[in-house]
């Protein structure tokens, strides 16, 4: 990848306390960028979104990765109360409905970082079965997606990516049901003979990448589609978003 | 007179069992002799001979002074050829790598044949067994394992098949199937095997970094001094383990194994050595084995949830015969890794010494239906300074959530899949000393401990013993001079039951259905 392009990315793109999907997208590569150069640029950028969201009053579970790291990096207390705050404000105990894919992606995996970081990891099972149920409820299983289509499955594929991340191996029977879940989708995903767009490409390309760094799925499997897809975005104009997720498909 | 058992024989070793009404040692040391030739002293009730020759019969005569007092017919197996892993380039000087030499005598071995390790102390990295070889530690042989993790093999703990239907389980830690270093010795889907002999297998636990923050997983969990992985019909017979980097023998959904006369030996203070750990097994005998471990002396497994609920496979029929546990946290513990289910584990015969507890049943709300303890006996035991003989505890405070509502809740709950059960445990003639509680049995309020037995028991709590929690659940106290305790037990039979030195009532009961005396 072209690091110098995405620096020019990072200064052109400086946080400001509005989280989007592109924002989310730059983080995740920052955290990779960093955890394998340690160049503090990637870090920094990562610390001045949760700096800017908490300015802005705008923290929500879907920038629970910066804030997260922020704390872990800084250790202050300021970020830690960020994170309670947009806890009380979600509630801790799950209610029993079915969340769609939307909420899937924009909340369990802040609440699994919780409970893994600060929580005691005393309700992992409770997200675990929320996702469980969620599917179960959500499934399509003639088209192999997740209700509302490709781009559901996407977010729901990405939302399990991370909890997976998250969750400790002594909680194996937690991480397993969400492992099986999200082999299941991504197979659904592959399958399914529809184009995607871009931004669910990219979801889907974030996911599995993941999926193969934490060695659940077959690399010789799937990353030659991996690389399909990315020459697809390429081929449709995308190309700042295939280069990202180029970086992130080369280092495996 | 008594009937002299033979317990296994191989080419060139025979484990015998002196049954004259000694626990684990024998009520005075024998002299042997074989063919009419001397074969030194027994003072132990299962006791191995070692330096037969293959395929020979022997007259083996027990000799209480000048009488004989049993005799046996011995007739060792036959044996191919003999591997001397001097041959191979192994240099036993305590310095060079000897992995590659004897790991090639063991790939090259032939059926029947035999990997001799003579005295010398040999610097090796993780070994694998393969099918029908003997392996034999001479005395004065000594396997130091490497300390360096960064040399060591990984075994995954799961590996998906290609066409993305099954996995490949080769690791575990602590009931679940997770990535960890190659054991100094393992098994994978080997049968016919034995390892004997008067050598040593030293894991170095202390030269390396194994013990310290052994909480955490650095590149993978830590290796086992024995790990044997879907095997069947393996003997380990005399050989010393010690100082093992984590939990010392396991033998792991395997079949048919015998463990005779081996030491296990780590120090009190090393993290989580328990001596043997069974997972997932069947058909075990453990006779003549002395422990001395930081942690459990013996631990029954079956998998926490994931593998308990998917393989369904309980460890079942073992028996622990002429036994002494020392030092450990508990002389036997079942799980509290045990979703599979633990049934038919008949002690008896054994010396238990300094341990926390004697028997010592650990579960929790979660563990789920498959896992069900049932058929667990304990006859004529021996409990010197051992802080609580009897515990059975349905409210295990382990895992992460081990100390919500759910888990430690003292109200019913539902009886759903994720409810466990404790059938029938039984305690015939057992004596125990220095208690500090005489036994805490606590049952779920849904789901009761079905029966406890106990007859022809003594105990005694001493009058110095420590204050110790006898359960690890919220809400029990540190207590001293206890009496028993049952809590949510369905029957209670208690014949001949002698208590003494407690403070209080010798039986405290609550929600117990029916105490029959």
């Amino acid at each position: 990848m072209n690091m110098a392009w995405f620096r020019e990315y990072l200064d052109a793109h400086r946080p400001d306390g509005n989280w989007s999907l592109q924002a989310d997208w730059a983080v995740r590569v920052c955290l990779q960028q960093y955890a394998a150069t340690g160049d503090e640029a990637f870090s920094g950028y990562v610390i001045a979104w949760a700096d800017s969201l908490m300015a802005a009053d705008a923290c929500r579970p879907e920038c629970g990765k910066a804030l997260f790291f922020a704390l872990a990096q800084t250790g202050e207390e300021r970020y830690r109360d960020a994170i309670q705050g947009v806890m009380a404000r979600l509630g801790r105990t799950l209610q029993d409905a079915v969340l769609p894919a939307e909420t899937l992606y924009a909340e369990l995996p802040f609440r699994m970082a919780y409970e893994m970081k600060l929580g005691g990891m005393e309700k992992v099972g409770l997200c675990v079965g929320k996702f469980r149920q969620s599917f179960q409820a959500l499934w399509e299983k003639e088209s192999g997606l997740v209700s509302g289509g490709r781009y559901q499955s996407a977010i729901a594929l990405v939302a399990l990516a991370d909890c997976i991340d998250l969750c400790a191996d002594q909680l194996y029977e937690h991480w397993r049901a969400m492992v099986d879940v999200y082999r299941v989708v991504l197979r659904g995903l592959m399958a399914a003979d529809v184009p995607e767009n871009p931004e669910t490409a990219g979801m889907v390309l974030t996911a599995l990448f993941a999926g193969v760094r934490m060695g659940i799925i077959d690399p010789e499997r799937y990353l030659p589609l991996a690389a399909k897809r990315i020459s697809a975005l390429r081929a449709a104009g995308a190309v700042n978003a295939a280069d990202m997720l180029e970086a992130e498909g080369g280092r495996l | 007179m008594f009937e002299v058992k033979k317990l296994f024989t191989s080419s060139r070793s025979c484990t015998i069992e002196m049954p004259d009404g000694g626990l684990y040692n024998t009520m005075r040391p024998y002299r042997l002799t074989l063919n009419g030739e001397d074969w030194g002293t027994a003072d132990t009730v299962v006791h191995t001979l070692y330096g037969l020759w293959p395929d020979t019969k022997y007259t083996l005569k027990v000799w209480d002074g000048n009488k004989e007092v049993g005799r046996a017919s011995i007739h060792t197996k036959e044996e191919s050829f003999t591997l001397n892993v001097r041959r191979f380039g192994a240099v036993g000087d305590g310095v060079h790598d000897d992995t590659a030499a004897i790991q090639a005598a063991i790939n090259v071995c032939p059926k029947k044949g035999r990997v001799l390790i003579p005295a010398g102390n040999y610097r090796v990295l993780p070994l694998f067994m393969k099918s029908h070889m003997r392996i034999e530690l001479r005395k004065g042989a000594t396997l130091l394992l490497e300390t360096d993790r960064s040399k060591f093999p990984i075994l995954p703990g799961m590996i998906q098949s290609t066409d993305e239907t099954r996995d490949l389980n080769l690791g575990s830690w602590e009931g679940n199937p997770l990535d960890m270093f190659a054991a100094f010795i393992s098994g994978n889907g080997v049968e016919d095997v034995v390892i004997y002999g008067e050598g040593v297998l030293d894991g170095q636990g202390a030269q390396g970094d194994w013990w310290v923050n052994h909480r955490i997983m650095r590149g993978a969990w830590r290796p086992r001094m024995l790990f044997l992985n879907d095997c069947e019909n393996v003997t380990v017979q005399g050989v010393t383990f010690r100082n093992s980097p984590a939990w010392n023998l396991q033998p792991y959904f395997s079949r048919e194994l015998k463990f005779l006369n081996v030491h296990v030996i780590a120090p009190a203070d090393s993290p989580n050595t328990d001596g043997f750990d069974p997972e997932s097994c069947e058909n075990i005998l453990l006779a003549g084995m002395h422990f001395s471990t930081g942690d459990d002396c013996i631990a029954i497994k079956a998998g926490k949830l994931y593998m308990g609920a998917t393989y369904k496979t309980p460890t079942s029929r073992m028996e622990v015969s002429h036994c002494l546990m020392e030092n450990g946290h508990g002389g036997m513990t079942c799980g509290s890794e045990m979703a599979g289910g633990v049934n038919h584990v008949y002690c008896h015969d054994c010396v238990m010494r300094n341990t926390d507890r004697g028997l010592r049943i650990k579960t929790r709300r979660g563990r789920g239906e498959q896992g069900v303890i049932d058929e667990i006996v304990f006859e004529n035991v021996l409990m010197e300074n051992v802080g609580t003989p009897y515990v059975v505890n349905c409210l295990y405070f382990c895992d992460p959530d081990g100390k919500t509502e759910y888990v430690q809740s003292r109200e019913k709950q539902p009886v759903d899949e994720r409810t466990p059960r404790v059938g029938r445990i039984a305690f015939r003639d057992v004596t125990a000393t220095g208690c500090a509680c005489a036994g805490y049995f606590l049952g779920l309020p849904e789901k009761p401990i079905e029966c406890v037995e106990m007859q022809n028991v003594s105990i005694t709590c001493g009058e110095n013993a420590a204050p110790m929690s006898p359960a690890m659940a919220n809400g029990v106290p540190r207590v001293n001079r206890k009496g028993l305790v049952a809590i949510n037990v369905d029957k209670i039979i208690m014949k001949n039951v002698t208590i003494s030195g407690q403070d209080g009532v010798k039986l405290e009961c609550e929600n117990v259905k029916e105490v029959e005396e």
